[in-house]
């Protein structure tokens, strides 16, 4: 007998596009995360596929991120700051020639792997989603969307509308951008409560991703543990997260990510090389920047000064050794678990598709050799949530528990002493929302329904869940306040717009400039149904 | 307070200091990074009279000073006092050249506030003038409360006392106001808007009022919306119940019993913490309701 793996890539970032200035630093995020995490993993999946190599993977790619990917202005930044990044890497192949090999060797590797991103970007016009629905065509990926902005739904609960509208607008970014209906969704956080599931049938979603704790304390406890999908009692699907696979790759102590022979993270040119040598790669304002050209690997347990030169081809060996003792681990896993169980185990193992390439330079490459090697075994093999509920004959019926992926399971990532001043202006936003589009549920007057559509969007913007946990880790917390306190502010001065009949043309054509995510938004979502 | 140092020279001091990811740091960053790092060495040299050498030594080494198999016991604490020294000798002298420009920047070694403040141009507002009572679950023990107040509920509570926040188990009760299983109560700072409450129950009903007390009675003027804590252990059950997927007809089955064993985590450690510690479980301080706003 053998045993399936779903491996889920939950790919996401926060919805920044800043129209207004030329060069925006946290724009970098997006930029980062598509040379060195989105592109790679097309790459990985399009060798995979031309070399016949069955493999099934699943990825959430959040309605955020689908704007981005597909908004002109970032399009337009990327390929500049890919560019840009070319003539950096140029010029560090020059500089390096006068220093050690190996530094020099990563340097050709930096230049010929961003040439081969652009020459990427390039072909496919930019339309980095067209590629995911083509590998996806394959039969090999299974894409699945996330709630609208990535709200933080269990602290949302007390607004069912605005609950709704994050879930209905989160199959409709995805109908929008792939033309198809998602079978799945992820819960931003994996954010899951009692109940959420009849929303999710109400949009026609039939699985959805939860923590393995949520299995643990379900109503009734699962047979199988978190080794085979249940169906909630509306009948939606749901999969709990393996511990095991978790830990293998995350844990901070075992994780694969700290082998001394993979790339160090903290160490970049940007920090290393004289501020006027690399000023013109750098934030205009006068801030270093990391570029993405790193010469160091992890090393071990000392200090960034003491790292050693980094070697692309022993990163790659190190990621093959990882590969293949994570199948042998599966493997045995699947072995043990199949002696308990009786019936073919279920092992889901989700991550933060950014941990590949942005955090763990050789990830895409790790999971890329992972499905070669589970390839040529037949105790496991890849599948998808779809493939897997298609294939069983029986389900347990249950309720999870309420929970989260975060820090100790619960809610205290996203509500601490330093993000909970958040939450009273949300919720009186959304119940404010709730309020005019119930009132102007039938309104034909093209000015407020650009204006209510606006205020949904603010509102939206305003909710996602980057923003809290931001606050919570101390970095960049001045942009996520920032974020946070301009969304509300634009939302109540649209809301008492709206109210007083006074709607002001420019500034609504202001915000939509600046703001414009979900250009099919529809603020009837948050109307009441009474 | 940088001490007109370059970014380089304050990454070099992060480095010595082992300041976690101060490569990304900005220098505002950095400057508060080793302001904090000092502030916690600057506490533990207190000690350092009492050191065995071993103790001295990992010191030592954490503060980046250079020391040798043959440093001596008493070598090894004049080094680290000097090396404080020379710290508050920074810091005054930092003090005396920027002693005109005013600043709430941090001195290293006198007492730095939790967090930095982040000043925004958008101010939102401070209420909306409406009665509300907002309870949140933070965790299988830990509930949050925060409230706004109408004008007129304002003006009643301005000239009682005390104030009270109460919090309700009603798990599984239809609550009329007396019916609890558990009351708790709590006075309450007139200036505060948000609070977290232990509870002891994982997987219960909560709800919370706030009013006054009028001698022994108490007179609620707000009510919260239910909290539910999540659960935080198995549960037990006789039946399990399945569906047949071909056929979609639910039907149950009587529970065989785990399948799978599945060894949890042990958490502990080597001695109970003895001091400044909340007791009750909570995994981090919550100060934020203490303050006033």
């Amino acid at each position: 007998m053998s045993g399936k793996i779903v491996i889920t890539l939950h790919a996401h970032l926060p919805y920044v596009n800043h129209p207004d200035y030329p060069y925006f630093m946290e724009e970098n995020w997006l930029f980062e995360a598509i040379t060195e995490t989105y592109i790679p993993l097309l790459m990985a999946f399009n060798r995979l596929i031309a070399d016949g190599i069955p493999f099934g993977i699943t990825m959430s790619i959040t309605p955020p991120l689908l704007e981005m990917l597909s908004n002109q202005n970032l399009k337009d930044k990327y390929r500049r700051y890919l560019k840009s990044l070319i003539g950096l890497a140029e010029k560090e192949v020059d500089f390096t020639s006068h220093e050690e090999h190996l530094k020099h060797k990563c340097a050709l590797k930096y230049l010929d792997d961003f040439q081969n991103t652009l020459e990427f970007f390039d072909a496919c016009e930019g339309d980095l989603i067209s590629e995911f629905k083509k590998v996806e065509n394959t039969g090999a990926l299974e894409l699945i969307t996330c709630n609208a902005t990535h709200g933080f739904l269990p602290l949302m609960r007390r607004n069912p509308q605005a609950v709704h509208a994050q879930i209905a607008m989160g199959v409709r970014a995805f109908e929008e951008k792939f033309e198809e209906h998602p079978k799945g969704m992820w819960l931003a956080e994996c954010g899951y409560y009692p109940g959420l599931d009849k929303e999710l049938l109400g949009q026609d979603v039939n699985f959805f991703f939860v923590d393995s704790h949520a299995f643990w304390y379900a109503d009734i406890p699962p047979r199988y543990d978190v080794y085979r999908p249940i169906v909630t009692p509306n009948n939606v699907f749901v999969f709990a997260r393996d511990p095991e696979s978790s830990e293998q790759v995350w844990s901070a102590q075992y994780g694969y990510p700290g082998d001394p022979n993979y790339r160090e993270f903290y160490r970049d040119v940007g920090f290393d090389r004289p501020f006027e040598y690399v000023k013109e790669y750098m934030d205009p304002a006068g801030n270093r920047i990391n570029t993405g050209i790193k010469y160091y690997s992890v090393t071990g347990d000392v200090a960034l000064g003491n790292k050693k030169l980094y070697d692309p081809d022993k990163g790659v060996e190190t990621a093959k050794r990882h590969a293949i003792d994570f199948v042998k681990k599966k493997v045995a896993q699947v072995n043990r678990l199949t002696n308990m169980m009786g019936v073919e185990p279920i092992i889901v193992a989700p991550f933060d598709a950014e941990l590949y390439g942005h955090w763990w330079y050789e990830g895409p490459k790790f999971l890329e050799l992972l499905f070669r090697e589970v390839a040529k075994t037949n105790d496991i093999n890849s599948s998808t949530p779809s493939k897997v509920i298609s294939s069983m004959e029986s389900v347990q019926v249950t309720t999870p528990a309420m929970s989260t992926w975060g820090a100790n399971g619960y809610n205290e990532t996203w509500l601490n002493g330093s993000n909970d001043w958040i939450y009273p202006h949300l919720q009186e936003a959304e119940s404010r929302m709730t309020e005019i589009a119930t009132k102007y549920k039938d309104s034909t007057d093209p000015l407020y329904i650009r204006a209510l559509n606006m205020c949904a969007r603010e509102l939206m913007l305003a909710e996602s869940s980057d923003w809290a946990f931001i606050m919570t880790t101390g970095t960049t917390v001045e942009y996520a306040v920032n974020r946070t306190k301009t969304h509300l502010s634009r939302f109540l001065e649209l809301y008492d717009a709206i109210k007083v009949h006074n709607i002001n043309n420019k500034v609504l054509e202001l915000y939509e400039w600046l703001d414009p995510i979900f250009p099919y938004m529809d603020y009837r979502v948050y109307s009441s149904k009474q | 307070m940088d001490g007109g140092k370059t970014i380089r020279q304050l990454k070099k001091e992060a480095m010595h200091l082992k300041i976690k990811g101060y490569y990304n740091m900005r220098k505002k960053e950095l400057v508060e990074a080793i302001s904090k790092r000092k502030t916690e060495l600057a506490k533990m040299a207190h000690d350092i009279g009492n050191m065995k050498m071993s103790q001295l030594r990992s010191f030592a080494k954490e503060i980046g000073l250079r020391i040798t198999r043959r440093t001596t016991k008493s070598e090894l604490i004049e080094k680290i006092s000097n090396m404080f020294s020379t710290w508050e000798h920074d810091e005054k002298s930092t003090k005396q050249r920027e002693s005109k420009k005013p600043s709430a920047a941090t001195s290293s070694l006198t007492k730095i506030p939790e967090r930095k403040v982040v000043k925004t141009e958008v101010d939102l507002p401070k209420t909306y003038k409406k009665d509300k009572l907002v309870g949140l679950e933070v965790n299988t023990n830990w509930l949050h409360f925060y409230w706004d107040l109408s004008e007129k509920t304002r003006r009643i509570l301005s000239v009682r006392s005390p104030i009270v926040l109460r919090v309700y188990d009603v798990t599984y009760i239809d609550f009329n106001g007396t019916n609890a299983h558990r009351t708790f109560e709590m006075e309450l700072n007139p200036n505060i808007s948000k609070y977290y409450v232990f509870v002891p129950q994982p997987n219960a009903d909560y709800l919370a009022e706030i009013g006054y007390k009028d001698g022994n009675k108490f007179v609620p003027l707000l009510r919260s919306n239910l909290v539910t804590t999540p659960p935080s252990s198995p549960r037990l059950a006789q039946m399990e119940l399945w569906m047949d997927l071909r056929t979609r007809q639910k039907f149950s089955e009587i529970s065989s019993g785990k399948f799978v064993t599945r060894v949890e985590k042990l958490a502990g450690v080597s001695s109970m913490p003895t001091i400044n510690l909340i007791s009750g479980g909570g995994s981090f301080f919550w100060l934020s309701g203490r303050r006033s706003i």
